[in-house]
């Protein structure tokens, strides 16, 4: 009996429950919610905002909106992915206040064929989301939106405020761009690799 | 092209799927500082409206006693017990000729609530003289109601008194209503701490009227 006892009250509480319990507006729920999903929320920020404390910012706003708005998340779908479209949308909000959509860089073409699965194992996380900080304000946006959000170009034309067109073309960049990094990445990897060798 | 077009966004969206960064201490700070204001305000609300709630509910209850003669008839068509409770802080147990009360414990939520209990049990109001030497610090003697006159508080630990007037106004019924009509009029003048005591006494009054 005081072992069930234990293990209930050492059960971390689901996103539902939490979910339930902000919408209560328990403060304690709120915290743990929080805390359950700040240092993604941020990671999501810092794909579209590079600047730490910028991103950090649009982050708290973003969850002061989710605290606001619980009462009207009607259960439907993903609560996480509920959270996370208000953030994404604060972020957008916050690039299209400070940052102009440069939507004119042009990249060579080229045909740079690349292992994927090779990238898989020797990347991790932050290299990628370096990447895609790397990239303009406008390729980095659309290219977070529909490869990473997984919005098509209808929406995403809506929320930029762009055409469908435009929103084509500036992801059609930011893959060319990516895949050029990712090549130079490669090459850099297999050269390091055979320094490394050439000295054991 | 497409091809490779899907393989890329795939890569980035897994990997990134796992992309996590602590925020900094001070973010929680900021959020809970933003929606609990929110929270605080609506609490304001609901004190202002309770507030204002009671504020109204007072003075309907002074509005009403202040309706002597309906009350006055009310309690003196029958034997009434009244019963005032007075908090410590009233000046009502000043005076030369002292009644020792009764004392007694009362449990409550707190703990030990110690009251000190009168009871007056007296001859229609206008039978009974009172000297002119007797006073009450604070407030005018009642010359024609039998009221409390004086009482020796038992110890600093005594909470509450309390004062059972026992009045039979049947026996001379104009000057029955008369002693009740004073005894409420100089309720009225308590202070406003006293206010409390004042409103159970005139919500005693509203209900202790029963014949025995």
């Amino acid at each position: 009996m005081k072992i069930n006892e234990m293990l209930t009250i050492q059960k971390s509480p689901t996103l539902e429950d939490l979910r339930i319990g902000c919408q209560k507006g328990k403060p304690r729920a709120q915290r743990e919610l929080y805390d359950k999903l700040a240092p993604k929320m941020l990671g999501v920020c810092l794909r579209y905002i590079r600047d730490k404390a910028e991103a950090e910012h649009v982050m708290v706003g973003g969850f002061v909106k989710v605290f606001d708005k619980i009462k009207q998340f009607s259960g439907d779908g993903s609560f996480e992915g509920w959270i996370r479209r208000i953030i994404v949308n604060e972020a957008l909000m916050y690039i299209r206040k400070n940052q102009s959509m440069s939507l004119a860089v042009e990249v060579e073409e080229a045909d740079m064929p690349l292992d994927y699965e090779s990238l898989e194992s020797n990347l991790i996380a932050e290299d990628l989301v370096e990447l895609i900080q790397d990239l303009p304000v406008g390729y980095k946006t659309v290219f977070n939106l529909y490869a990473i959000e997984g919005y098509n170009h209808a929406e995403i034309a809506e929320k930029l405020d762009i055409t469908e067109s435009t929103s084509k073309s500036q992801l059609s960049r930011a893959r060319k761009m990516l895949q050029k990094k990712l090549f130079e990445l490669e090459s850099a990897e297999l050269k390091d690799f055979r320094t490394h060798g050439n000295g054991e | 092209m497409e091809m490779e077009n899907k393989k890329l966004d795939r890569l980035f969206r897994e990997k990134s799927a796992n992309y996590e960064v602590q925020p900094s201490g001070e973010a929680w700070g900021a959020i809970s500082s933003q929606i609990s204001h929110k929270t605080n305000s609506k609490v304001i609300y609901w004190r202002v409206a309770a507030s204002l709630f009671i504020m109204l509910g007072v003075s309907w209850l002074l509005l009403e006693r202040s309706d002597k003669e309906h009350l006055v008839s009310r309690l003196s068509d029958h034997p009434t017990i009244a019963t005032i409770e007075v908090p410590l802080f009233s000046d009502f147990q000043i005076g030369e000729e002292a009644i020792a009360p009764s004392s007694e414990s009362v449990s409550s939520n707190g703990g030990q609530l110690s009251v000190a209990q009168i009871e007056i049990a007296l001859e229609p109001n206008t039978m009974r003289s009172i000297g002119p030497n007797l006073t009450r610090k604070g407030l005018e003697p009642i010359h024609d109601t039998p009221a409390i006159i004086a009482l020796q508080i038992p110890s600093s630990t005594v909470n509450v008194v309390k004062i059972k007037y026992i009045a039979n106004n049947t026996v001379d019924e104009e000057n029955g209503k008369k002693g009740i009509g004073n005894w409420l009029a100089k309720a009225q003048e308590l202070k406003p701490g006293q206010l409390f005591a004042d409103l159970r006494a005139a919500k005693n009054d509203l209900v202790a009227s029963k014949k025995y």
